[in-house]
C-alpha cells in the first residue's frame, strides 16, 4: 500500500542495491518518517509495560493470548516502514499494484515463514540453558514472541540467501531498524536471564517473564538505534 | 617471554602471602574463656545421676519423626511420653568437629573447624583447657568416669579425658557396617559393668550412607531401624537401672548434623541444619508432654518445638546439677524445667544467665559503653535491651514479679543471638595488608595481562568485561551460591562470540563445531543441578544413578574405559606389536573397571548383574584398597613406559609424548571419580576433540581464544560435576583410594583431584591446543612463548582478580549475614582455585608439558 504512493521516488532513487548482499533501507513516504518511527518506536515499550505486569500471574496464557497482537503490531509496522525485497535480476520492470502485492505477500510469507521457525528457535533457547523437560509451553511461547521480534522483519527485510544471512550472523549486514531491532532482542533475552537465579523470591522470578521482557526492552532499544543509525553502510 | 616468566614468578607467590595476611585477620581462633564455671553453691538437685550420649552422625530430624521413618520404639518413646523430642538447629559449618564442639561447650564454632574437620592430624583444635560438660564431670567432688566409643573426632577433641574407648575413623565413606559394629560391641560389657557416669556413642553408618546414597538410599531404612534398636536396649539398660541401681540414667539421642537432599553436609540449607534431638528417660512420663509420634513429613524438617543445638548443654549441665560451661552460649530448656520447683526454676535459669552475661561483659568490654565497632552497631539496639532486662532480673523482689521466667527467657534468647552473630573478631589490619597487596598485585597482573599479551582485541575485550563482571557477581550472595549459572550463561556467550567470527571468516566448519559445543554444555548444565535454589532438583546424575537407568550408566561408562583404551592404544603404545599393545592398553583400563566395579558394588549402587558377575567380586575394604593400588601401579608403569619409549624412539614426533602423557592423565582422573560422573568425561572427551579441530583453524582461534575457553571449561566442568561453593559439596569418597591410613598429603591429593578433575582435564587439553594451533598456524612464536606470554598471563590475571574480589567482598560484607555460610565457603574454595588449580596445576604442570614437549 505504501509503495503505490512512494513511486516518484522510487524511480529517482536507483533500485537495484548498491551493496549486492542486501537491500539497503529506504524512507517510507506514506506517513513522515519519524512519525512511522515514533510510533514504532512507542508500540513496543507499551507492549512489554503491559505485558511485564500481566505475566507472572499467569505466563503461558498471557504469551498466547497477547501473540495474535504482537503479529499485528508487527505485521503493520512492517507494511508501513519496510520495503519489499526486490529480487535482483528483475528490479526495472516491476508495475505498481504488483509491488504492492509483493509487500503484503512478502510480510504474509515471513511470518508464516517466523512462525514456522519457532520450533528452531526453542532448540537454541534448549542450547542457551532453557528448561528441557518442564515449562515447555511458555518456552515454546517464547520462542514464537522472539520470532516475531527478532526473526519476522528480518525475513520481510533481507532476501533469503546464504551470503546475506551468514553477513547477519557476522554483523557485517547493513544497519537497518529490523536488523538492530532483531540483534537487541537477542541481547535483551540472553541479558533477561540473568536475574532469574538470584534469591529475591520475586514472583516475576520465575521462567521465562524476565527474558520476555529482557527480550521487549532490547528490541526497542535496538529499533532506537537503528532508527539513529539506519543508513550506515554496515554494522561492524 | 622471559620476563613474563619472571613477573609471573614475581607475582604468584607475593600474592599468597597477602592472601594469608588476609586469612590470618579473617579467620582468626574465636576468643574462648580458658578455665573452669564457678562451683555454684546452691544448685537445683539433680535429676539424672547418669548421662548415655548417643550421637548419630547426620542423623537429620525426619529420619526420627516423620511417619517415613523405620525407628518406631523411639517414636513410641514419645507416644508415651517417656522421650523429648526437638528438631536442634545446628549452626553452620555442619561437620562434625564443630557441632561436637557446639553440643559439648555450648560455644559457636569457628568456621576454620571446618577445615580442620578434614585435616584429621591437626590437633589444634582440641579442647584441653575449654570447659565444656563432659569435664564438668570430671571436676566433681568425686571425678566422674566417662566413657566414649565411635568416632575418633571426640578422642582428639578430648584427649585423655575418656576412661575407657574406642575410636572409629570417620573418613572410609564406603563403609556402613563396619563404623557401627565397632561401637555396638562394646555395649554388651559396658552396660553390664555400668560403672561410668557419661557414656558417648557416635555412631556414623547413616552419614556414610547419606554421603554414598542420599537420605533416601536403600540402606538407609534397614540402618535407621538398627539405631532403634540400640536406643531400645539403652532404654531398657535406664529403666533396669533405675530399679535395682536407683539411679536414673539421662538418654540423649542426636544428630550432629543433617543432611542435604543428595546426603551431604557442611551448608546451611534446612536439610543440613536441622538435626535430631531427644531426651529419654523414665522419668519424663511423669512430665506428661502429650506429644505424638510419628508426625507428617514436612518440607522445612521442623518437628516439634526447634530450639538451638547449643541448648543441648546447658540442659544436660543442669539435669545432672553441674554448673554450666564458661563459654556455653545455650538456654535450658524449658520443656525440662518442669522437674523442678518454681523457686528452683528461677535459680537455674538465673545461674544460666549469669554464666551468659559474663560472655557478654567479655565480647563487648563494657555493657555500659557504646560499642564502635561494626559489629556493636549490628547488635547496638538489642545490647539497649539486654542491658534492660539484666536491669530487671537484678532487682531485690525479681522472684516475686509476675514472670521471673518469661524475663529470664527473654533475656537468655536475646543474648544468645547477639552472640552468635558477634562469634568473631576480625584482625583488621592483617585483612587490609593483604587486601592491600592482592590489589595491588592483581592490578598489576590484569594490566600486564590486557597490554602485554599477543593482540587481539575481541578476545581481551571478552576476557576484561567477563573478568570484570565476574569479580562484581562475587559480591552478592545469591550469585556466589549460584555461581554455576554465571559460568554457564558466559559459555553460551562465549560460544555465540566465536559462533559470530566464525560467520566473518565464512568458516562452515568452525560454526558447526560451535553449534556442537553449544549441545555438549547445555548436557553439561543439566549433568548435576547444583547451588542452593534448584539443589536436588531432578538432574542427569540422578536418572543416572536410579534403580532402571543402572543399565545405560554401566554402558556410558564402559563406553568411557573403550575410549581410554583406543587412546591408550593409539598414542602410547603405537610403536610396539598389536599383541603387546593391546595387553599394555588393557591392563590399566580393566584394573580400572573392576576398582570401580568394586567401588560401585561396596557402595551399594545398583549394577548390572552381567557387568557384576564378569568382574571378580570380593567385597570389603581390603579388597579395594588393593584394587586401587593396582590402578595407581598401572598408571605409572603406562607413564614409565611411555616416557622411556619416547625417549628411545627414532621418530620426532614433537607432541607424540604430551599427547600420550595426556591420555594417561585422564586415566588417573577417571579413577578419582565416582561412578555416576565417569559419563562426564565422554562429554569433556568431545569438548576436547572439537576444540582441538577448532584449533586447527588458526582464522578463528587465537592462542588468547585457546586460553579463555580453558578458563570458561574449567569452571563449567567443575560445576556440571556437582560442586558449588558451599563446602556440602566437597566429595571425600574418592579421597582414600589406594590409602589405607590417614596421612594429610596423598589423602589432600586426591581429594583435591576427585574434585578438579573437569578443571585438571582442561589445563591439559588447553595447553595441548595450543601447541596445535601453532602448527596449523605456522606461527613463528614457540610454542613456550605462547603458553607463558598470552596462557599465564591471562589465566593468572583472571584467578588475582576474583581472588581480590573475594577477599573485597569478605572484607565489606563482614557483617553480612551470610558471611559465614557463603562468603567464607568461597574463599576456601578461591584458596583452592588460586593456590592448587593456577598455582600447582595450571602454572607448575602446564609449564612442565610445555616444556617437556620443546625437549623431546
Amino acid at each position: 500500500m505504501a509503495r503505490i504512493k512512494s513511486t516518484p521516488r522510487q524511480i529517482a532513487t536507483p533500485s537495484a542495491p548498491t551493496s549486492a548482499t542486501a537491500v539497503p533501507y529506504k524512507p517510507n513516504t506514506l506517513f513522515p518518517e519519524n512519525v512511522i518511527t515514533s510510533s514504532a518506536l512507542l508500540a513496543f515499550p507499551i507492549v512489554t509495560v503491559i505485558l511485564s505486569s500481566l505475566l507472572p500471574s499467569d505466563p503461558v496464557k498471557i504469551l498466547g493470548y497477547s501473540l495474535p497482537a504482537v503479529a499485528l503490531i508487527q505485521a503493520v509496522n512492517i507494511l508501513f516502514t519496510n520495503p519489499a525485497p526486490e529480487p535482483v535480476a528483475k528490479s526495472s520492470g516491476n508495475k505498481k499494484k504488483k509491488q504492492a502485492k509483493n509487500t503484503v505477500s512478502t510480510t504474509i510469507l515471513g511470518l508464516v515463514l517466523s512462525m514456522l521457525l519457532t520450533p528452531f528457535i526453542h532448540l537454541i533457547y534448549v542450547l542457551f540453558g532453557a528448561p528441557v523437560t518442564v515449562s515447555i509451553p511458555a518456552t515454546f511461547l517464547l520462542s514464537a514472541h522472539t520470532a516475531l521480534l527478532a526473526l519476522f522483519p528480518i525475513l520481510c527485510t533481507y532476501p533469503l540467501d546464504g551470503v546475506t544471512w551468514t553477513n547477519l550472523v557476522a554483523l557485517k549486514a547493513p544497519v537497518t531498524p529490523a536488523y538492530t531491532a532483531a540483534l537487541g532482542t537477542i541481547a535483551g533475552a540472553w541479558l533477561g536471564a540473568v536475574p532469574i537465579p538470584l534469591d529475591w523470591d520475586r514472583e516475576w522470578q520465575i521462567w521465562p517473564v524476565t527474558v520476555v521482557f529482557g527480550a521487549y526492552v532490547g528490541n526497542a532499544l535496538g529499533r532506537l538505534v537503528g532508527a539513529v543509525f539506519s543508513g550506515k553502510e554496515k554494522m561492524l | 617471554m622471559i620476563p613474563h616468566a619472571l613477573i609471573i614468578a614475581f607475582l604468584l607467590p607475593l600474592e599468597s602471602l597477602g592472601l594469608l595476611f588476609f586469612a590470618r585477620g579473617f579467620f582468626p581462633y574465636k576468643p574462648v574463656f580458658h578455665g573452669y564455671a564457678p562451683i555454684e553453691s546452691d544448685t537445683p538437685p539433680a535429676v539424672s545421676d547418669k548421662v548415655i550420649f548417643m550421637v548419630v552422625d547426620a542423623l537429620r530430624s525426619d529420619f526420627v519423626f516423620s511417619n517415613e521413618s523405620s525407628m518406631r520404639f523411639t517414636q513410641s518413646l514419645i507416644s508415651s511420653g517417656n522421650a523429648l523430642p526437638f528438631t536442634a538447629r545446628a549452626a553452620p559449618p555442619t561437620v562434625t568437629l564443630p557441632r561436637i564442639k557446639g553440643v559439648t561447650t555450648g560455644s559457636v564454632s569457628n568456621f576454620l573447624d571446618a577445615v580442620l574437620n578434614i585435616a584429621e592430624s591437626d590437633s589444634s583444635s582440641s579442647l584441653v583447657g575449654q570447659d565444656s560438660w563432659l569435664i564438668e564431670f570430671k571436676r566433681r567432688h568425686v571425678p566422674g568416669k566417662l566413657v566414649m566409643f565411635g568416632d575418633d573426632t571426640w578422642l582428639k577433641l578430648f584427649p585423655g579425658i575418656f576412661d575407657r574407648y574406642d575410636g572409629t575413623s570417620s573418613f572410609f565413606v564406603s563403609d556402613f557396617t563396619e563404623v557401627d559394629n565397632n561401637v555396638t560391641r562394646h555395649l554388651d560389657t559396658e552396660l553390664k559393668t555400668s560403672d561410668w557416669d557419661v557414656m558417648i556413642l557416635h555412631y556414623l553408618g547413616v552419614d556414610h550412607i547419606g554421603h554414598k546414597g542420599g537420605p533416601y538410599s536403600p540402606f538407609m531404612p534397614d540402618k535407621l531401624k538398627e539405631m532403634d534398636q540400640i536406643v531400645e536396649m539403652l532404654y531398657e539398660y535406664a529403666e533396669k537401672a533405675q530399679e535395682t541401681e536407683g539411679k536414673s540414667t539421662l538418654l540423649v539421642l542426636c544428630g550432629d548434623h543433617g543432611m542435604n537432599e543428595i546426603g551431604n553436609h557442611g551448608g546451611s540449607s534446612a536439610g543440613e541444619t536441622a538435626a535430631a534431638l531427644l531426651f529419654a528417660s523414665p522419668l519424663f512420663s511423669k512430665l506428661g508432654s502429650g506429644l505424638r509420634a510419628p508426625l507428617n513429613a514436612t518440607d522445612n524438617y521442623e518437628y516439634y518445638n526447634v530450639i538451638e543445638q547449643v541448648d543441648i548443654v546447658p540442659s544436660i549441665s543442669g539435669l545432672v546439677g553441674n554448673p554450666f560451661p564458661m563459654n556455653n552460649i545455650g538456654v535450658f530448656v524449658p520443656e525440662l524445667l518442669r522437674f523442678w520447683s518454681r523457686s528452683d526454676q528461677i535459680k537455674l535459669l538465673r545461674q544460666n544467665a549469669e554464666q551468659m552475661y559474663r560472655i557478654l561483659k567479655e565480647t563487648f568490654t563494657s555493657m555500659d559503653m557504646p560499642v564502635s565497632d561494626a559489629q556493636g552497631l549490628l547488635a547496638g539496639n538489642d545490647i539497649d535491651k539486654i542491658r534492660g532486662l539484666w536491669d530487671q532480673i537484678g532487682q531485690p523482689y525479681f522472684d516475686e514479679t509476675d514472670d521471673p521466667v518469661e524475663t529470664l527467657y527473654a533475656f537468655l534468647r536475646l543474648s544468645q543471638n547477639v552472640l552468635s552473630r558477634t562469634s568473631s573478631n576480625y584482625d583488621i589490619s592483617s585483612m587490609v595488608i593483604g587486601l592491600c597487596l592482592v590489589f595491588w598485585l592483581s592490578s598489576l597482573a590484569f594490566r600486564r595481562a590486557l597490554f602485554s599479551t599477543s593482540a587481539d582485541f575481541v578476545t581481551k575485550a571478552v576476557f576484561a568485561v567477563g573478568t570484570t563482571i565476574y569479580a562484581i557477581s562475587i559480591f552478592g550472595s545469591s550469585l556466589v551460591e549460584e555461581e554455576h549459572y554465571f559460568w554457564y550463561w558466559s559459555a553460551s556467550a562465549w560460544l555465540m562470540t566465536q559462533f559470530i567470527l566464525s560467520a566473518r571468516v565464512k568458516s562452515t566448519t568452525a560454526g558447526l563445531i560451535l553449534i556442537s559445543l553449544l549441545g555438549v554444555l547445555s548436557i553439561l548444565r543439566h549433568y548435576h543441578h547444583t547451588g542452593q535454589k534448584y539443589a536436588g532438583s531432578y538432574d542427569i546424575a540422578q536418572f543416572l544413578s536410579s534403580d532402571i537407568a543402572a543399565g545405560l550408566l554401566w554402558v556410558l561408562i564402559l563406553l568411557e574405559h573403550l575410549l581410554i583404551f583406543k587412546n591408550l592404544h593409539f598414542y602410547v603404545f603405537a610403536d610396539v606389536s598389536p599383541l603387546i599393545a593391546f595387553v599394555c592398553s588393557f591392563t590399566p583400563v580393566i584394573s580400572l573397571f573392576s576398582f570401580k566395579m568394586s567401588m560401585a558394588l561396596e557402595a551399594g549402587e545398583k549394577v548390572p548383574p552381567v557387568l557384576a558377575a564378569i568382574t571378580p567380586t570380593s567385597t570389603g575394604a581390603d579388597q579395594l584398597l588393593n584394587r586401587a593400588k593396582t590402578s595407581f601401579l598401572s598408571i605409572v608403569i603406562c607413564m614409565v613406559f611411555h616416557t622411556l619409549s619416547t625417549v628411545w624412539s627414532t621418530k620426532r614426533d614433537q607432541f607424540k609424548f604430551v599427547r600420550g602423557a595426556f591420555h594417561i592423565a585422564v586415566l588417573f582422573l577417571v579413577v578419582q571419580t565416582s561412578s555416576v560422573n565417569i559419563p562426564i568425561f565422554l562429554l569433556y572427551e568431545a569438548i576436547r576433540s572439537l576444540s582441538w579441530r577448532l584449533a586447527a583453524d588458526s582464522r578463528v582461534t587465537t592462542p588468547l581464544a585457546v586460553v579463555l575457553s580453558t578458563l570458561i571449561w574449567q569452571r563449567v566442568s567443575f560445576f556440571a560435576a556437582g560442586n558449588s561453593n558451599s563446602l556440602a559439596t566437597v566429595d571425600l569418597s574418592n579421597a582414600y583410594n589406594g590409602v589405607s591410613g590417614y596421612s594429610v598429603i596423598p589423602v589432600g591429593i586426591l581429594a583435591f583431584v576427585s574434585n578438579f578433575a573437569g578443571p585438571i582435564f582442561f589445563t591439559l587439553s588447553g595447553t595441548l591446543q595450543l601447541s596445535i594451533w601453532k602448527t596449523s598456524s605456522k606461527s613463528t612464536r614457540s610454542v613456550e612463548d605462547i603458553f607463558i606470554v598470552d596462557f599465564l598471563s591471562l589465566i593468572h590475571a583472571f584467578h588475582a582478580v576474583s581472588l581480590l574480589a573475594v577477599m573485597g567482598a569478605c572484607m565489606v560484607l563482614r557483617s553480612h549475614l551470610f558471611i559465614w555460610t557463603v562468603f567464607s565457603p568461597k574463599l576456601l574454595y578461591t584458596v583452592g582455585w588460586f593456590l592448587l588449580q593456577q598455582g600447582a596445576v595450571d602454572t607448575i604442570i602446564g609449564l612442565f608439558i610445555v616444556v617437556v614437549s620443546d625437549l623431546l
